[in-house]
């Protein structure tokens, strides 16, 4: 895709971002003038660009749809419920019109007729239409007359107004123009208005001509000629068999040498002279195809009236002045940032061997200097989740309504920041979530009152940081999950023996595992048994976890943990056997040296007394299968996912280190924990574990 | 004689657009990149449209257009601002100095030689 | 018949050339326009040479254009305001 149009598109996504963002807060709130005037600056702007982008069908659709909104937000129209699903139609069908026209495809038939409709819906709703049963042919009015085959012949009527000239524009330009796209078979100046030479202003416009031009091209194309000079101008454009427009031309010039004029220059071989009064003219003048100004100047105009409304209302407008930046730029920033960390971790390990001190000094500032370039950069990936998360309330407000649910959607933390990458990747599964808290979690309405709670269920979405990871959390007030049930189906599925016993917990992440539905109906919305498994995998690649707790009859809440980006962690560097390890920072709680009594005191025990709570251990070199170090100490890592904490025995603590993460290639996918590589200053590969899966393997 | 376009932006990727744009179809092009650079160009003659961005260091596009109109023999050249600018005062004062045509950035090829089609013929 | 050079008919020059012609119809003679040094005719410049070819006219006078160039020709014959200035 070439860059404007990559531009186009990204701007377009944004724009219509916004107008879902409003339409589907007017859905839950009522219509108010602000979103009004969101989803008419969103199609306007959309109308805007895509008409520099000569992408036509987009403008013109957006424009039925910018007249509408307009309409309403000068309250010449009540918006009502229709109308605003009227509107989520059309954006979604403008989303899809955009993707085709970009791809420069052929629309398919279906969807262009629906867009047609909508179209027709749109126009249907315009003050003082006729409502839409009963107009039938605005598609032909759309539509000049092309049926039969030969080729349109087009009369241009021009007339300058007093400072054409004076602008600089050219009409032999537009002359030119017109030979390149049709053919001018006539060209008849009018020279009646020249005056004589003294009386000449030579700066002021006195001649007009008379074109008979033919070309195939719709009346909007032949206007777009014009676009320049339209302001400047008298401009007439008909169908040269129009005789209606004609005998309107020749009354509203007011020209009485016109008629002769046009026969003598054979533009028709016969013109009816209707009679015309003072009165008459002025209304035909009226009445007369308004001729539109072209898209440049008729973006100042609007612009003109709603820069008027944004000072009307009390709410300034959000100035905030943003850059767009290819996220591959970003990608590449980071990468050599790490090379930097490398190279520089090579001269603070040197300027240690070489014990000088000034050295070590300028090492470490370029150290703390980098870490703020590295966060700096590392913050330009990082946006609100609000955004992505505002798109979810369509689906959830959607699927309630297709399965007769009634359901409040309530957002929270929006405003909590998360890696770009990651919460692109996290979409999808939260909306698999939500469904299924809609369509399995949210009871109808009937057994709700049934069970003594309110007919309209709750779905919450919040987003918060929590110790260096991001918690999302989707908590509903539904049914909640039936143990029984769910260990009944796993056990039939053949996931689970039928002798297990298994904690609350653990039955309940088994609807994580592929092939596990508890829905006894299977519905359209979810309930195939495939998805959770997927999600689960989905968020475990992004280096999460995913819990669910649960409580019949309440409801259920499940809660995810990602980490902030995926490009870098803070780490803690530590030796096991001849390897070094990272263990993100982030999970770390505290680090505890073991005496040598308490390590015999411990024999083989897999726990140990942590001021008094029993603290589960995990040896990493028995784990990872390091050989034993010659290392007399042992250190205690305790580290925390979630809810779950477990020591790591280690042999030696090194210090912190801050890393980016190195793919560790095919050799390693399957090695348990592991969730990367580092490169030490030093040379030495150290790897990063991977503490979610460290816990589980453990427990 | 090939119509010559003096293209006045501070952006050299814009810049180097517009002039492969223009050469291609077989105009003459004189580049600058602030407005004062456009002034100082206008003085070799012969140019017949100006293509101009409006925000740039030095001297705007704008103040610009305003001096090339003080100009006894540009008095009348067709002007063409290109920008991402949308303030409805600014677009009030270019028009005001005979500015036809305000265009928005990104532009598209095609467009750039549509316009300038219907503007030099 | 106009003795000065006439390089360009065009809005940058249109006051200064009505001046020119006014004065030159006062001869009573033939007006004869030489073309030969004109490289620039717009629509201004025509819409003189219109307005003097009527006032001539108006006088039973008429203008004769001489050693016009064939780019020159062109520029005027796009408007089709050839026929009127009798160059068709």
């Amino acid at each position: 895709m070439e860059e404007e149009v990559e531009i186009f598109l990204e701007d377009c996504e944004d724009q219509l971002g916004l107008m879902e963002g409003a339409l589907v807060s007017i859905q839950d709130s009522g219509v108010d003038a602000d979103s009004i005037g969101t989803i008419f600056r969103a199609m306007h702007t959309i109308k805007g660009s895509a008409g520099m982008f000569g992408y036509d069908n987009i403008v013109k659709f957006a424009h039925a749809g910018e007249n509408l909104l307009d309409a309403a937000r000068e309250g010449l129209i009540e918006v009502n419920e229709e109308m605003v699903d009227l509107f989520l139609q059309c954006k979604d069908y403008l989303e899809h019109l955009i993707e085709v026209e970009i791809r420069e495809e052929e629309m398919e038939s279906s969807q262009k007729s629906l867009g047609e409709n909508l179209v027709k819906a749109l126009i249907s709703y315009m003050p003082g239409e006729k409502p839409l049963e009963k107009s039938e042919d605005l598609g032909q009015i759309k539509e000049p007359s092309m049926s039969e085959e030969e080729i349109l012949r087009w009369h241009i009527s021009i007339r300058f107004h007093k400072d054409f000239f004076t602008t600089g524009m050219s009409i032999h330009s537009i002359f030119n123009f017109l030979n390149k796209i049709g053919k001018v078979i006539i060209n008849q100046p009018i020279l009646y208005h020249i005056p004589l030479l003294e009386a000449l202003n030579p700066l002021h416009p006195y001649i007009g001509f008379e074109i008979l031009f033919e070309a195939d091209l719709p009346y909007e194309e032949i206007e777009e000629v014009f676009e320049f000079i339209i302001d400047d101008v008298d401009l007439m454009i008909f169908e040269h068999t129009d005789e209606e427009s004609l005998s309107q031309l020749i009354a509203s010039r007011k020209e009485d040498l016109l008629s002769q004029t046009l026969l003598d220059a054979q533009f028709y071989t016969e013109i009816e002279t209707v009679d015309v009064s003072e009165e008459k003219t002025e209304e035909i003048k009226k009445s007369l195809p308004e001729v539109n100004k072209p898209e440049e100047l008729e973006i100042l105009e609007n612009e003109k009236t709603e820069s008027k409304t944004v000072t009307k209302s009390t709410g300034a407008p959000k100035v905030s002045s943003s850059l767009r930046v290819d996220a591959t730029k970003i990608d590449l920033l980071i990468n050599y940032m790490s090379e930097i960390v490398i190279a520089n971790s090579k001269i603070i390990t040197l300027s240690e061997e070489l014990d000088n001190s000034e050295l070590d000094e300028a090492s470490s500032r370029m150290r703390e200097l980098l870490e703020v370039v590295r966060e700096g950069i590392m913050d330009i990936r990082m946006v609100q989740v609000g955004d992505s998360f505002a798109k979810f309330r369509r689906i959830v407000n959607d699927t309630a309504k297709k399965i007769g649910k009634n359901v409040e959607f309530i957002i929270t933390g929006g405003e909590t920041e998360l890696d770009k990458t990651v919460v692109e990747r996290i979409s999808d599964p939260l909306v698999h979530m939500l469904r299924n808290s809609i369509d399995h979690g949210i009871e109808e309405p009937s057994d709700r009152i049934k069970a003594g709670k309110s007919s309209k269920g709750r779905v919450d979405l919040r987003a918060y940081t929590d110790s260096g990871t991001i918690v999302i959390e989707i908590e509903d007030d539904g049914k909640g999950l039936d143990k029984n049930r769910i260990l009944a189906k796993a056990i039939e599925n053949g996931l689970i023996s039928s002798t297990a016993t298994l904690s609350d917990a653990e039955i309940y992440k088994l609807i994580f595992e592929a092939g596990l539905s508890t829905a006894e109906k299977v519905s359209d919305i979810s309930g195939r048994g495939v998805g959770m498994d997927v999600v689960r995998r989905n968020i475990e690649d992004l280096r999460g976890s995913i819990d669910i707790t649960s409580a019949l009859g309440k409801g259920s809440k499940i809660t995810i943990r990602l980490p902030l980006t995926l490009a870098s962690i803070d780490g803690f560097l530590v030796q096991v056997g001849h390897t070094k390890y990272i263990i993100p920072l982030e999970s770390i709680q505290e680090c505890i040296e073991l005496t040598q009594e308490e390590l015999e005191g411990m024999k083989g025990n897999e726990f140990i007394n942590l001021r008094g709570d029993m603290l589960p251990l995990m040896d990493v070199r028995v784990v990872l299968n390091e050989e034993k170090s010659e290392s007399a100490r042992k250190n205690i890592v305790i580290v925390r996912f979630g809810e779950k904490i477990v020591g790591l025995l280690v042999d030696e603590l090194l210090g912190e280190h801050q890393t980016v993460i190195k793919p560790l290639g095919d050799a390693f996918v399957n090695v348990t924990g592991i969730s990367g590589g580092s490169i030490l200053g030093s040379g030495e590969v150290a790897l990063i574990f991977d503490i979610a899966r460290l816990i589980e393997y453990k427990i | 004689m090939a119509k010559k376009i003096l293209i006045v932006d501070d952006s050299g990727l814009i810049r180097n657009l517009a002039n492969k744009a223009s050469i291609e179809a077989g105009y003459e092009t004189v580049l600058a990149e602030d407005g004062q650079a456009g002034l100082d160009a206008l003085d070799k003659g012969g140019i017949d449209l100006i293509f101009s961005d409006v925000n740039m260091p030095v001297m705007n596009g704008l103040e610009m257009v305003e001096k090339v109109r003080e100009r006894e023999e540009y008095k009348f050249i067709p002007i063409v601002m290109l920008t991402t600018e949308s303030k409805p005062e600014l677009k009030d004062r270019a028009q005001e100095l005979g500015v036809k045509a305000w265009f928005l950035k990104p532009f598209n090829k095609d467009k750039f030689l549509l316009v300038l089609s219907k503007l030099l013929g | 018949m106009i003795t000065e050079q006439i390089k360009e008919i065009s809005i940058y020059e249109a006051e200064k050339l009505q001046s020119m012609f006014l004065k030159e119809m006062q001869s009573g003679e033939t007006f004869i326009l030489d073309m030969r040094l004109v490289e620039k005719i717009d629509m201004v410049g025509i819409q003189l040479l219109l307005s003097l070819s009527k006032s001539l006219e108006e006088k039973e006078q008429r203008i004769e254009f001489i050693n016009v160039s064939d780019a020159m020709l062109h520029e005027i014959k796009i408007s089709h305001c050839d026929v009127a200035l009798g160059l068709g």
